[in-house]
C-alpha cells in the first residue's frame, strides 16, 4: 500500500510535467523591452544569453525588444508592445505610476542590490563638498534618461540649494564611463556617475584619478518588471528562474557579458527612496 | 658573329633597354598613383572620423569616440586610429592601451611619413571655428608596397615572356630576311666552279636594298671572265713576244751566216754540179726567214705610226696587189664600197698586214674557184668593213677562238696572223669579229677620223 502512494505520486509528478510542458508551449513567446541609446551588439548579446538560459529554465519563451529610450520603454510597455520591461529606478517609479507595472527582479551587481551615485572630481582638484561646484562644469550623462548622471545628482543638488541650470554649467557625456573619463582627463571640474563602475577593473585608470566628495543613499537597481495585465503564475516562474541564475555555473555563464551578478526579488517599497529623490529632483 | 647572331643580340638589346625604361616608367607612374591614392584616403578617413567625432567629442562622449574608431579598424591599412584634444591626450584609439595617455610627438594638420612604410594624416576638429581636438589616422603603406611589388613581378614575368617570344620570332624570320643575303654568298662560293653558272644569280629576285649588291656582283663576275680571258690573251702575247725574241736571235743568226756561207759558194762555182742543191738550201733559207718575219712583226708590233690614211684607197691598194693571186686561183673580187673616200687615223703598214691577212686566208679557204667579197659601210662614227668569202668557212666551236695565239686549223699555219691582227684593230680602238652562217664574214669596225681636213695629202696615194 505504501508503496503503490509513492508510485501513484511519482505518475502524477510525471503526468503534471507532461501536462504543465504542453501548457507552456502553447503559449505565445513574451517580450522584454531594453534600452540602447545606439543599435549595440554588445548589449544584445549580453542580454540575449541571459534570456536564453531565462527561457530555458521557466518554459517560457522570451523576445527580446530594443528601445531607444526609457520613455520609449514605457510607451511600448502602455500599448503592449512589451511584455516586460527593464527600467532604471527612475523609470520604475515613473512607469509604476502611469501603468502600475509589477517588478519582477532587480539585478545584482557586486553582489548587491543596490548602488550608490555619486560626485567626483579629479584627485587633485580643490573641490572640497558639493558647495564648491557652483560654477564648475559638471559633466552628467544623457540628459533625463539616467537615474544616476540625471536625476539623483540634480536631486543631490537641489538638496544643497545648488540650481544645475543656473549655478553649473552641465555637460551630457551619454554614459557613465564617459563622465569618469572627462573627471580624469580633467576637462571636466566634476561629475556624477553610479559609484560601482569604478570598481570594474577595466577603469582602474580613471578610478585612480579622481576623488568622490559626496555619496548618494543606497538606491536599487534596475528592475526587471512586468506589464500589469501579465499573468502571476508567469511572473512566477520567470522571477524563479532568474533568481536561479546564480545558484550554477550555466547560469552564471549566461550573465558574464552583462555584468551582472544575478537577480534579487524585487518589490516596490524598494524603490521608496527614489521616490523620495524625486521629490527633490522636482523641487 | 653571324648576321643572325647580330641581328638577335641588338635586337634582343634595344628591346630590353625600352622595355626597362617602359617598366620602369609604368613603376613609378603607378607608384605615384597608389601613393596619391593613400594620401587622399588618409584625409578621407581622419576627416570622416573628424567629422562623425565632432559632437560626441564636444560633451566627452568618449564612448563614442571609442565607438567611432573602432569602427575604422576593418578599413584597409589602418593601423591606427586616434582622436587626440587640444592637450595632446588620446581620447580614443585603436590600441585601447593608448587611451588617456598623450601623444609623444603633436602632428602637424597634414600628412607625414613615418619608418617609410606609415602614413600619418591629422585633421583638427572643429565647431564653430574653434579647434577642440584632432584626429590622426595611421595608414600602412604595406598594401601599396604589395601592389608595387606585383606589379614589378607581373613586368618581370612579361618581360620575359615577351623577350623569349620576340627571341623566338627573330630566331624563325631572321632565316627569311637573310635568305637573299644567304644565298648570294652560296652562290658566290660557288664561282670558282667550272661548271659555275650567273644564270643561277640573275634568276633571283633580290628585294630592292640588296639588287645593287646581286647587281654589282653579276656585273663583277662577267668583267672578271673578260679580264681573264684578256689576261690570258696577253699572257699568251708576252710569250710570243719573247719567243720571237729569242728566234730571231737564235735563228736568224746562224740562218743569216748559211745564207753567207751559200753566197759564197756560188761565187766560188767550184760546185757548179751541186747547184740544185744550192737553190733548195736557199729556198729553204727563205721559207725560215718568212717564218721569222712573222715573228719579228710581232715583235716589233708596240711601234705604231699613226697617221691619216685613206680606208678606200688601202682596200684599192691591197686588192690591186692581190689581183694576181685571185685570177690565178680563179677567184672573184667583188668590192662593194657603199662610202667614198673615208679616213682613219692609223699605222697603215699595220692595217695594210691586216687586211692582207684576212684575204689571203679567204684565198686559201676558197681554193679553187669562187668569191671574195669586200663591202664598206659607214655610220656616224664608225667605218664598217665585211670581208665576206665562200670558202670552207670556221667551225662554230672554232669561232671563238681563231684570234687567240698559236690556234690554227691549217697545216702549216702559225696561228698567230689573226690574233695579230685583233691586236692591231684594237689599238686603232676597233674591233673584229667572225660570224659564219653559210659563208665566213670577217667585220671589222674602224672609228673614223674626224679632221675635215681634206685638202691635207693622201699620205696613202
Amino acid at each position: 500500500m505504501k508503496y503503490l502512494k509513492k508510485y501513484l505520486y511519482l505518475v502524477l509528478l510525471i503526468l503534471f510535467f507532461i501536462i504543465f510542458t504542453i501548457s507552456i508551449q502553447a503559449e505565445e513567446f513574451i517580450t522584454l523591452g531594453v534600452t540602447s541609446k545606439k543599435i549595440a551588439l554588445s548589449k544584445l548579446e549580453s542580454w540575449q544569453s541571459i534570456l536564453d538560459e531565462v527561457s530555458k529554465r521557466s518554459g517560457i519563451d522570451i523576445e527580446l525588444v530594443v528601445a531607444k529610450d526609457h520613455q520609449t520603454l514605457i510607451d511600448l510597455m502602455r500599448n503592449k508592445k512589451i511584455d516586460l520591461g527593464y527600467f532604471s529606478p527612475v523609470f520604475y517609479v515613473k512607469a509604476r505610476n502611469e501603468l502600475n507595472c509589477k517588478p519582477i527582479v532587480l539585478e545584482k551587481r557586486l553582489g548587491s542590490p543596490y548602488y550608490r551615485g555619486g560626485f567626483i572630481v579629479h584627485k587633485n582638484s580643490k573641490i572640497k563638498n558639493l558647495t564648491d561646484l557652483k560654477g564648475k562644469k559638471l559633466a552628467l550623462t544623457a540628459k533625463r534618461d539616467s537615474t544616476s548622471g540625471y536625476y539623483l545628482p540634480i536631486a543631490i543638488l537641489n538638496r544643497n540649494n545648488i540650481n544645475y541650470k543656473d549655478d553649473l554649467n552641465v555637460v551630457y557625456t551619454g554614459k557613465h564611463i564617459n563622465v569618469l573619463k572627462s573627471v580624469s582627463y580633467g576637462l571636466v571640474d566634476a561629475g556624477a556617475i553610479k559609484l560601482f563602475i569604478l570598481e570594474d577593473e577595466l577603469n582602474k585608470e580613471h578610478s585612480s584619478q579622481i576623488r568622490i566628495i559626496a555619496k548618494s543613499s543606497y538606491l536599487p537597481t534596475s528592475s526587471i518588471t512586468a506589464r500589469e495585465d501579465i499573468k502571476k503564475d508567469i511572473i512566477n516562474k520567470l522571477r524563479k528562474a532568474f533568481l536561479s541564475l546564480d545558484t550554477d555555473q550555466e547560469g552564471l555563464k549566461a550573465m558574464q557579458k552583462s555584468g551582472f551578478d544575478g537577480f534579487a526579488v524585487s518589490n516596490d517599497q524598494m524603490y521608496d527612496i527614489v521616490r523620495e529623490y524625486l521629490v527633490d529632483y522636482s523641487k | 658573329m653571324s648576321l643572325k647572331k647580330r641581328l638577335i643580340t641588338y635586337t634582343m638589346l634595344i628591346f630590353l633597354i625600352i622595355m626597362i625604361l617602359v617598366a620602369y616608367v609604368l613603376i613609378v607612374q603607378q607608384k605615384d598613383i597608389f601613393q596619391e591614392e593613400i594620401e587622399r584616403r588618409g584625409v578621407l578617413l581622419a576627416r570622416t572620423l573628424a567629422e562623425i567625432s565632432k559632437e560626441a567629442l564636444l560633451v566627452h562622449e568618449f564612448s563614442t569616440l571609442s565607438k567611432n574608431v573602432t569602427s575604422f579598424n576593418s578599413e584597409q591599412d589602418v593601423v591606427e586610429a586616434k582622436i587626440i584634444n587640444n592637450n595632446g591626450r588620446i581620447l580614443a584609439a585603436l590600441n585601447r592601451d593608448l587611451e588617456g595617455k598623450f601623444i609623444e610627438n603633436s602632428f602637424e594638420e597634414k600628412q607625414s611619413y613615418l619608418d617609410d612604410d606609415k602614413l600619418i594624416t591629422s585633421k583638427d576638429i572643429i565647431i564653430d571655428g574653434e579647434v577642440i581636438g584632432r584626429t590622426i589616422i595611421t595608414l600602412s603603406q604595406q598594401t601599396l608596397k604589395d601592389k608595387i611589388n606585383y606589379s614589378i613581378r607581373m613586368m618581370i614575368i612579361i618581360l620575359a615572356a615577351a623577350f623569349l617570344l620576340l627571341a623566338f620570332i627573330i630566331h624563325i624570320t631572321a632565316d627569311y630576311i637573310l635568305k637573299p643575303i644567304t644565298n648570294l654568298a652560296k652562290i658566290v662560293r660557288k664561282i670558282p666552279e667550272s661548271d659555275f653558272n650567273i644564270s643561277k644569280l640573275k634568276s633571283k629576285n633580290p628585294p630592292l636594298e640588296l639588287k645593287e649588291l646581286y647587281n654589282s656582283v653579276i656585273w663583277m663576275y662577267e668583267e672578271m671572265l673578260i679580264i681573264r680571258k684578256s689576261l690570258i690573251e696577253k699572257t699568251q702575247l708576252a710569250t710570243l713576244g719573247k719567243m720571237s725574241a729569242y728566234l730571231a736571235h737564235e735563228i736568224r743568226n746562224p740562218l743569216e751566216a748559211i745564207s753567207g756561207a751559200v753566197e759564197v759558194i756560188k761565187l766560188k762555182k767550184e760546185l757548179n754540179s751541186q747547184n740544185g742543191f744550192l737553190k733548195i738550201i736557199n729556198e729553204e733559207i727563205d721559207t725560215l726567214n718568212n717564218f721569222l718575219d712573222e715573228f719579228l712583226n710581232f715583235a716589233r708590233i708596240k711601234s705604231y705610226k699613226f697617221k691619216k690614211i685613206d680606208i678606200i684607197n688601202l682596200l684599192n691598194d691591197i686588192s690591186k696587189l692581190l689581183e694576181a693571186m685571185t685570177d690565178n686561183n680563179n677567184i672573184t673580187l667583188i668590192k662593194e664600197f657603199n662610202t667614198k673616200h673615208k679616213y682613219i687615223k692609223g699605222d697603215i703598214n699595220k692595217m695594210k698586214s691586216v687586211f692582207t691577212n684576212i684575204i689571203l686566208n679567204s684565198i686559201e679557204a676558197i681554193k679553187k674557184s669562187g668569191y671574195i667579197k669586200i663591202k664598206v659601210d659607214d655610220n656616224e662614227n664608225y667605218i664598217l668593213i665585211n670581208i665576206e668569202d665562200n670558202g670552207c668557212g670556221i667551225k662554230n666551236e672554232d669561232l671563238d677562238k681563231i684570234f687567240n695565239p698559236f690556234f690554227t686549223t691549217k697545216k702549216s699555219g702559225s696561228g698567230i696572223g689573226l690574233s695579230i691582227s685583233k691586236e692591231i684593230i684594237e689599238k686603232h680602238k676597233g674591233k673584229i669579229e667572225a660570224n659564219t652562217d653559210n659563208n665566213t664574214v670577217f667585220k671589222i669596225k674602224l672609228p673614223i677620223y674626224k679632221d675635215d681636213s681634206n685638202n691635207e695629202k693622201d699620205t696613202n696615194s
